[in-house]
């Protein structure tokens, strides 16, 4: 049986991400994992400004949003895309544990949290699963 | 015909040429005479070249009389685009080179980017203050357009190397000057990425620095080549097994096929696509990571089953990244317990040897002159190279290559290689070295060489898989260096406090004088320390006086200072100096320092509202003092100039601890980024590929998938390690949502059930949130460790205008009044900030401590 994992969206077509992170190291890892695992990577931003303009460009289905963004914060990041986007599900990642955040997490629209050492199509797809 | 370039060639005699262009440039700039109707021979004696360029100069309204190149950046700034620029990033191999060229010529060396921005510099220190005095320093703009003819903005605009003397220069600031500009290009492109001057006063000039300095652009340019070909193999190892067929490419972002096969590049549209090739074959380009490569298929094949050949290569692959990644968990581990970096390097040599299969490793630093062996792993017995064996000279071999060219390096046959080094290698058996750089923030630190005694030589990919060993290693050093760094403030913090106490008691001077003489004499590696004021005849009195051993220098006497010691120095100066040769001393002080036994001496000094009033003296019987502690003494001259006149001891004291604490804190935030940066970056991107790794296997390797899962887990418990650390050195909740949240994550962490009752959301500055964060992470600590506690409530309120933070526990009670270690250095921080710590614990009564803080930081003196 083979282990490639699809995320599908209810069209049957792969789940369309968009990624924010101001570490190169970090997004050629994470496109070049997520990619072999099904995910089509629509793109990627390094900072709020070209986050946004990439979300009304290339409407993306899910982001994947680093809470350490240089001089950015993706907790703001993550509310300013909410205002242009409603419907977009925003997911929070960084290398801090989940714990020391966790009250800005949950006061945050974003629907998750995936610490960065977990990464994977998978964790993605679990995390959509307990928000709907 | 003289060359356009060169302003004054060998047979040119300086001088003459200076007055010449002098009589030029005040008839046609100074009085404004440089029109387009200018009498005949007017220019004549002028390079045309130079001529073009004042005649820009002068369109762009600048005035040759009155102008001073723009400041436009400033230093943090600056070295963020330094670090950023291509030659930057070869900063660790261009600074010695650059250095050694800046002294040949007897220049200061300078770097800038394409527009001209300064960004780096080089030389003497007084040839930088004076070209300090025409803002020829990092962050100014040097291009033509600014500040008119110059061998930096005028070799640009030539896209040439450019020399400009004297008075050609139009800015008249620059008239004593001899300026040598070469643009440096990228190799690719073959557009300027950058430029190398060389600037000197033209009476003390290199006859050949527009040689010089050409020479130094070409060996940059390839130096920038050789950076994209060691990036080439990174990708070459990265994506090799995506190659399943035999006519797949695989292409850098610049469209060059990795293999070199192909000498022009591809046009690849950005973002993949479309692209035909040389033989007329349309094929498809696929975007890989984030576009740093990409992989070329043609047409026509289809990515059906991959062939054996393949799956071999994926599954060496994996059976690679397994071994590798456990290693390199094995080693983050052991950076996350911050251990000694002799630790470090024993596992790490060991975990080297097991991957790449040699028998010996070795991790070699370099000192000023030659290397010395640190650490190492060697199978069975024999240690040829043992720790410690230095050699004091670099004879030609790998270790030398990385020296000089700042990359990695190998050699495959001995037998021919001349020098003591390569002897002791062939006497032990080895064959082939390859070697890999170890770079320390920005600075070449040392090497690590993989030696192997077999015929065959180490696998080509063997420099790029050493990488990321090197990497980690450099950042435990940088760790280890970091951690001392702020141990040796925290030191320096309590030395002080006593000394303030001192002074907040109004004791008298010369008991101050005898506590700053102990501080400085125990706080500093020295074997004594002085405090002498000076005379109006020019001796010096010694004031007070600290020794390890019996002291020549007895409180009262006085001495005549002229001659060879800092004393003399330091009131000829009034600046820091040393000394680190007393063998041919012959005035009082420096035979009495010689026979004392004393090597070398610092002295710093000490300057009362204004006046020199005399001189702290540190001497050692071992060597020269380490660099840097002129800087450090400071701290403690200031402060007994601060008691000497007395008014303004007490803010004085306040400004200096605050600054103290700041650079602290400055420190603390630099770990926990270069920790969160650098070490937990990479094992992210390790557990990445990893996992990357796993989703490429053939379905039925069930085997690998399962060995690459365990290496999987390993590295998240290893971030796991490292997220603790982070955590004790500069929680980030702190500063993006303050106390109230970072004390929340606090209590919830604790292991006695915590109550937490905050009833203020004021967001005091940063010093005083992160005092605040630290006592209650330190008293629960204790509370934890010692308290025996059921419970344990924590506030957080606001009480007439300050801060207040409580850690109350119900346990045994009797806890140390003073304080105890871990609390008495934070004692220093809460109050250099302005605020007051305190504890009450009655035996049987559980333990109290609060801490009071100001809402702001005190506002810093003015300067006297």
């Amino acid at each position: 049986m083979r282990t490639r994992i699809r995320l599908w969206n209810v069209k049957g077509v792969p789940l369309r991400c968009l990624i924010v992170d101001d570490n190169s190291l970090f997004l050629q890892g994470a496109v070049d994992l997520l990619t072999r695992e099904g995910l089509d990577v629509v793109g990627v931003a390094t900072d709020s400004a070209e986050a946004i303009r990439l979300v009304t460009e290339l409407e993306p289905e899910v982001m994947l949003v680093d809470i350490d963004l240089g001089d950015d914060d993706g907790f703001q990041l993550t509310q300013r895309l909410h205002a242009v986007s409603g419907d977009l599900k925003v997911i929070l990642v960084s290398t801090h544990a989940e714990d020391d955040l966790a009250h800005l997490i949950e006061r945050s629209s974003a629907i998750g949290f995936i610490a960065k050492a977990c990464l994977s199509a998978d964790a993605i797809r679990d995390t959509l699963e307990r928000a709907a | 015909m003289p060359s356009p370039w060169l302003a004054v060639g060998a047979e040119t005699d300086p001088l003459t040429r200076a007055r010449e262009l002098q009589r030029s440039w005040e008839r046609l700039l100074a009085d404004g005479a440089l029109g387009s109707e200018l009498p005949p021979g007017a220019t004549a004696g002028l390079r045309p070249t130079i001529l073009e360029s004042w005649r820009r100069s002068l369109a762009t309204g600048l005035d040759p009389t009155n102008s001073l190149a723009p400041i436009e950046a400033d230093e943090s700034e600056v070295v963020e685009r330094w670090f950023d620029h291509p030659l930057g990033s070869l900063a660790h191999v261009l600074t010695e080179q650059l250095r050694k060229v800046a002294e040949e010529s007897r220049s200061i060396a300078v770097v800038t980017d394409a527009s001209g921005l300064v960004l780096y510099r080089v030389g003497d220190e007084w040839l930088k203050e004076r070209a300090a005095e025409m803002n020829l320093v990092e962050g100014a703009r040097y291009s033509e357009a600014v500040d008119g003819t110059n061998g930096i903005g005028t070799a640009l605009v030539a896209d040439h190397a450019f020399q400009v003397f004297a008075f050609e220069h139009f800015n008249e600031r620059h008239h004593d000057w001899i300026c040598s500009g070469a643009p440096v290009h990228d190799p690719v492109s073959g557009r300027v990425v950058g430029l190398v001057d060389l600037s000197s006063l033209w009476k003390l000039a290199h006859p050949r620095s527009l040689e010089l300095v050409t020479t130094v652009a070409r060996k940059m340019e390839q130096s920038l080549v050789q950076v994209r070909r060691d990036r080439d193999a990174r990708l070459r190892r990265r994506y090799g097994d995506l190659l399943t067929t035999s006519t797949d490419l695989l292409v850098n972002d610049d469209g060059y096929v990795l293999d070199g096969a192909e000498p022009s590049p591809l046009g690849i549209p950005e973002g993949g696509g479309e692209v035909v090739l040389r033989d007329g074959a349309v094929a498809v380009a696929e975007p890989l990571g984030q576009g740093e490569a990409y992989l070329v298929r043609r047409a026509a094949s289809r990515r059906g089953k991959a062939p054996a050949q393949a799956l071999e290569r994926a599954e060496k692959h994996v059976r690679e990244l397994v071994t590798e990644q456990a290693a390199l968990r094995h080693v983050a581990i052991l950076v996350a317990r911050e251990s000694s970096p002799d630790q470090l390097f024993a596992v790490v040599a060991e975990q080297v040897a097991r991957v790449f299969d040699v028998p010996f490793v070795r991790l070699v630093r370099y000192e000023p002159e030659g290397w010395v062996v640190v650490g190492g792993y060697s199978e069975g017995d024999r240690w040829p190279f043992r720790i410690g064996f230095g050699s004091p000279v670099d004879y030609p071999g790998v270790i030398a290559a990385v020296r000089q060219t700042g990359r990695p390096a190998r050699i495959e046959d001995y037998a021919h290689l001349s020098g003591e080094t390569a002897a002791a290698v062939r006497e032990a058996g080895i064959r082939s070295t390859v070697a890999g750089p170890i770079v320390v923030g920005g600075r070449l630190w040392g090497a690590m060489v993989l030696l192997c005694p077999r015929h065959e030589p180490l696998p080509d990919d063997t420099e790029a898989r050493l990488t990321d060993f090197t990497e980690l290693v450099a950042t435990a050093i940088a760790n280890a260096e970091s951690r001392v760094a702020v141990a040796r403030l925290a030191d320096e913090q309590s030395a002080l406090r006593r000394v303030a106490t001192m002074v907040a008691r109004e004791a008298s001077t010369q008991d101050l004088f005898d506590a700053v003489a102990e501080e400085v004499g125990r706080l500093f590696p020295v074997g004594s320390a002085t405090m002498g004021r000076f005379e109006p005849d020019g001796t010096v009195t010694t004031v007070a006086s600290w020794s390890v051993a019996e002291t020549d220098f007895p409180t009262g006497r006085r001495w005549p200072t002229e001659g060879t010691n800092v004393a003399w120095m330091v009131l000829q100066t009034g600046r820091s100096a040393r000394i680190d040769d007393f063998s041919t001393a012959t005035d009082p002080i420096g035979v009495a320092t010689r026979e004392a036994g004393m090597k070398s001496a610092v002295g710093g000094p000490i300057v009362v509202e204004g006046r020199l009033w005399g001189v702290m003296t540190a001497t050692s019987t071992e060597g020269p003092l380490p660099a840097g502690i002129e800087a450090r003494l400071a701290s403690f001259t200031e402060l007994v100039a601060a008691a000497i006149a007395n008014a303004e001891s007490k803010s004085e004291l306040s400004a200096s601890r605050r600054r103290i604490v700041a650079a602290s804190d400055e420190a603390r935030r630099r770990i926990e980024r270069d920790l969160h940066d650098g070490t937990q970056q990479r094992l992210v991107s390790l557990g990445l590929a990893v996992r990357a790794a796993q989703a490429s296997l053939p379905p039925e390797r069930d085997d690998l998938r399962a060995q690459l899962s365990a290496v999987a887990t390993g590295l998240v418990a290893a971030l796991e390690d490292l997220q603790e650390i982070s955590r004790g050195i500069h929680p980030a909740i702190l500063s993006r949502g303050g106390l109230g949240p970072a004390l929340r994550v606090l209590a919830r962490r604790s292991s006695i059930p915590a109550e937490l009752v905050i009833t203020t959301d004021v967001r005091p500055a940063e010093p005083i949130e992160v005092a605040a964060y630290f006592v209650v992470s330190e008293a629960l600590a204790n509370a934890t460790k010692y308290s025996q506690a059921s419970r344990v409530d924590v506030s957080l309120e606001q009480r007439r205008g300050s801060l207040v933070v409580s850690v109350v526990d119900d346990g045994v009670g009797g806890a140390d009044p003073t304080l105890g270690s871990g609390l008495v250095g934070l004692a220093d921080r809460v109050e250099a900030l302005g605020g007051s710590i305190s504890i009450y614990s009655r035996t049987g009564n559980g333990t109290q401590i609060t801490a009071e803080l100001p809402l702001d930081l005190a506002p810093a003196p003015s300067a006297p």
